[in-house]
């Protein structure tokens, strides 16, 4: 998630990497980048995905969780929001929609 | 006219220079050295201000003196006191104020601002040495907000009643956008080799105006215009900033004064965030009053605009007094003194700022109408210039908005937008004007006995192709085919031209061309008819036409002579004409190049990403010399604007003014991948009125309304109205 299209440092970006067995999430590996020094991995995201039915209202709901704890700075609080957004849709490319 | 010959003004010519630059042989000023007889060649870098405003309170050269190669380190405690005569404009370009000056006083104006230069036998001795210079700083608070910093007086513009027009409309509008400053980012960086000779001094300059350098230059040592000479063949983009000579060129001619040898400066590219100006930001209050019809009654602008504390640069602002026809119309402008290098025109100036903001408030009024915004701008279409009550030159705009609407398929616009999967997909339109200056210029050309010819002048070639257009003028002029013809520019020695701004290059030097070229023709033409031995002995030299250098009586094509034929048996090694053109000095027109702009965006419902998917732009800029160089002119332009409408932002870190974003990497430009398919129409024409060459100038008017056009697509996708231009991301979340 750019402003730019290339050559630009992601405003928030999202790596997932989903287990799924017979529709339901067996594990999970979730990390974002461009919300702080370093990339994230979003352990409590993964939580709430393990074990669950592979299908439409998990993606939003486990999204919920990516910027729990987060504390932005004065001029980037609109991070809080996007980053939730922009796990929700990777997890929906990723997870596919039924 | 013989057709047998079409003319070579209106053919799409590719640049006469194109094989140079892409085989990277067209040498730009940094590449300068002992083939132009620059020998000895020592680098400068300057050290920069890293306080936003205060007194120099020490400077310490010793670690940068020690290092080896380096031969001195200048600074205001021993640079020499500079003269600095006054240069004010038509000579130069520099604003009102007191300009910035190489190394003359302790005193900090903005931070960047250069107040050390170093200089070695390498450039890597003087990189490293002017990190070593130790500048110490009396810091004080800058002014660098643009909502509360001192500003001037305001300059007003008034017609009609606007308080009674407001309070009597049924449907009134207040709204602030706000824009952010740009920076010009051309590809090549600002450099200069600088070469003294006794007294004399000769630069190699990235510059617009060859003359500017050399007037500036020789102000500030206090030798004559005359003692100066500049080279500018080549520039890799200018896009304004390469107008006025800014104080790094007066460091570097300083510097190679003090070492005795020629010195190079290259500004890096954070540097150029810094020294060079911008296109500055703006408040740009908009009060609107309407029927209910759509008919625009009343318009008041308050707007708040940057300069520097020392100088005051002021964009012309004026579009909205005559781009509709409203009858009351107030604008009160105001400049804020801020701690910052002072800002300069950058395409479209001016006028793209006040497109930016007339046209998303129109855009507003529009849809509070529910009324469609192409409608709307046809309903205050005026007759006559409502600012000046003159007949329009031209102007076509009407036929833009078909043209365009058709183009983008404007029927399929839907109020609320339309959908395509995550994308909310939008169209969106905006309007623009650019007036059609015009400058005194000269052009010599001379007419060699071998059949070709040669014309200069000392303008510039910062992009458009004037190499290449100018030729195209001077053979159609003298009757020789456009291969016969090279036209030379970028040196202050050839018959002056003025800046290459405003658009007005083709109305002002291709004037001068034209009439040089054509008053060469009938001195040829003369001499045969007066020469017993030419086939045209006797001929009314005004009923002699040239074709492909064959002089012929225009009903007799097949009787005549050729140039050649004519200068080798006279035994003339060459036939030479300078001539010019003198604009009038009022006109009883009314005359601006117009645009309308049409954008297709996609904005990701969630993320708040804005991809432009379609771009198209019609222009009604008069006779086109070259298509495919006034094609290549819009698309460069029309990027522009999408860097306006969504990713160009300068940045400052409020503690001290430094421009946090400073490199391309973070202050963004467009790249490829940001472009569109751009369509670029201009509707065939010329325009009697303007100029000798009837051109209405475009190389401004391509970027004037293309940031609201897509503003406006965001509002129609979205149905947020963002005020703020560029329009990114987090505001759409």
């Amino acid at each position: 998630m750019r402003d730019r299209q290339s050559f630009e440092f992601a405003l928030t970006s999202a790596a997932v990497a989903l287990h799924v067995r017979g529709g339901v999430v067996t594990d999970a590996r979730i990390a974002a980048g461009g919300v702080g020094t370093v990339p994230w991995r979003l352990t409590a995201v993964e939580e709430r995905l393990r074990g669950r039915r592979a299908a439409e209202p998990l993606w939003a709901h486990a999204a919920e969780a990516a910027a729990e704890g987060a504390r932005p700075l004065a001029r980037n609080g609109f991070k809080v929001d996007l980053l939730r957004r922009t796990v929700e849709r990777q997890l929906r490319v990723v997870g596919g929609t039924p | 006219m013989s057709s047998q010959y079409p003319s070579a003004v209106g053919a799409p010519r590719p640049r006469a220079d194109g094989r140079l630059k892409v085989t990277g042989q067209a040498r730009y000023a940094a590449d300068h050295g002992p083939d132009d007889g620059v020998h000895d060649l020592t680098h400068a870098v300057l050290v920069d201000a890293t306080v936003g405003r205060g007194r120099i309170t020490a400077i310490d050269t010793r670690a940068a003196l020690a290092v080896p190669d380096v031969l001195t380190v200048i600074h205001h405690r021993n640079a020499p006191r500079l003269t600095y005569r006054d240069n004010p404009f038509p000579d130069s370009i520099n604003p009102p104020g007191e300009r910035l000056r190489a190394f003359q006083d302790d005193r900090v104006r903005f931070f960047g601002q250069p107040v050390a230069v170093v200089v070695a036998t390498t450039l890597e001795a003087a990189q490293h040495a002017a990190r070593l210079v130790e500048v110490t700083y009396d810091a004080e608070p800058p002014a660098l907000d643009l909502a509360t910093a001192p500003v001037d007086e305001p300059v007003e513009y008034s017609r009609g009643d606007v308080r009674d027009a407001l309070a009597a409309a049924p449907v009134r509008l207040d709204a602030t956008y706000r824009m952010a400053r740009n920076h010009h980012n051309a590809m090549e960086p600002h450099a200069i080799v600088a070469r003294w000779d006794g007294d004399r001094l000769t630069v190699w300059e990235k510059t617009q105006w060859v003359t500017d350098p050399r007037n500036e230059l020789a102000a500030a040592f206090g030798i004559p215009q005359g003692a100066v000479r500049c080279y500018s063949r080549f520039v890799g983009g200018a896009f304004g900033n390469g107008g006025r000579t800014w104080v790094h060129s007066v460091a570097a001619a300083l510097a190679a004064r003090e070492v005795g040898r020629p010195v190079k400066l290259v500004l890096t590219r954070r540097q150029l965030f810094f020294g060079v100006g911008f296109r500055p930001a703006y408040d740009y209050r908009v009060g609107m009053g309407s029927d209910r019809d759509g008919r625009v009654t009343a318009l008041v602008h308050d707007i708040v605009g940057e300069t520097s504390t020392y100088e005051r640069h002021e964009d012309d602002l004026a579009l909205a007094r005559m781009l509709y026809d409203v009858p009351a119309v107030r604008q009160e402008v105001r400049l804020a003194r801020l701690n910052v290098n002072t800002p300069t025109w950058m395409r479209g100036p001016g006028w793209s700022t006040a497109a930016n903001a007339l046209e998303m408030s129109l855009d507003e009024l529009a849809h509070e109408l529910g009324l469609d915004p192409l409608e709307l701008r046809m309903r205050n279409e005026p007759a006559d210039d409502p600012s000046t009550g003159q007949p329009f030159s031209t102007r076509r705009l009407r036929e833009c908005y078909a043209a365009g609407a058709r183009e983008i398929g404007w029927h399929r616009r839907r109020p609320d937008g339309t959908r395509d999967g995550d994308w909310l997909v939008g169209l969106g339109m905006a309007a623009g004007a650019y007036p059609t200056e015009r400058a005194p210029a000269q052009a010599h050309v001379r007419l060699d006995a071998g059949g070709t010819a040669v014309v200069r002048s000392a303008t510039s070639d910062i992009g458009p192709g004037t190499t290449t257009s100018m030729a195209q003028v001077a053979a159609d002029a003298l009757g020789l085919a456009p291969w016969a013809v090279e036209f030379r520019l970028g040196d202050s020695a050839m018959p002056p031209a003025p800046v290459q701004a405003l658009a007005w290059t083709m109305a002002s030097v291709g004037s001068a061309v034209q009439s040089a070229c054509g008053d060469l023709r009938r001195t040829a033409v003369e001499l045969a008819t007066g020469d017993e031995r030419s086939p045209l002995y006797g001929e009314d030299p005004a009923a002699v036409v040239v074709r492909r250098g064959w002089m012929h009586p225009r009903d007799d094509p097949r009787r005549g002579e050729t140039y050649q034929q004519l200068l080798t048996r006279n035994g003339r090694t060459h036939l030479e004409v300078t001539g010019g053109y003198e604009p009038p000095e009022e006109s009883a027109f009314s005359m601006y190049a117009y645009s309308a702009i049409f954008a297709e965006v996609g904005v990701d419902s969630r993320l708040g990403m804005v991809r432009v998917r379609r771009l198209v732009g019609v222009f009604d800029a008069g006779r086109i010399v070259n298509p495919m160089l006034a094609e290549s002119q819009a698309f460069g332009g029309m990027t522009g604007g999408i860097g306006q409408a969504l990713l160009e932002r300068t940045v400052t870190d409020t503690r001290d003014g430094r421009i946090v974003n400073a490199g391309l990497v973070d202050y963004l430009v467009p790249v490829s991948a940001d472009v569109p398919e751009i369509r670029a129409i201009y509707l065939d024409g010329s325009d009697a009125e303007a100029n000798p060459i009837r051109v209405k100038g475009l190389g401004e008017v391509v970027q004037v309304g293309v940031a609201p056009a897509i503003a406006n697509a965001v509002f129609n996708a979205t149905g947020r109205r963002v005020r703020e231009l560029p329009i990114a991301p987090e505001h759409l979340l």
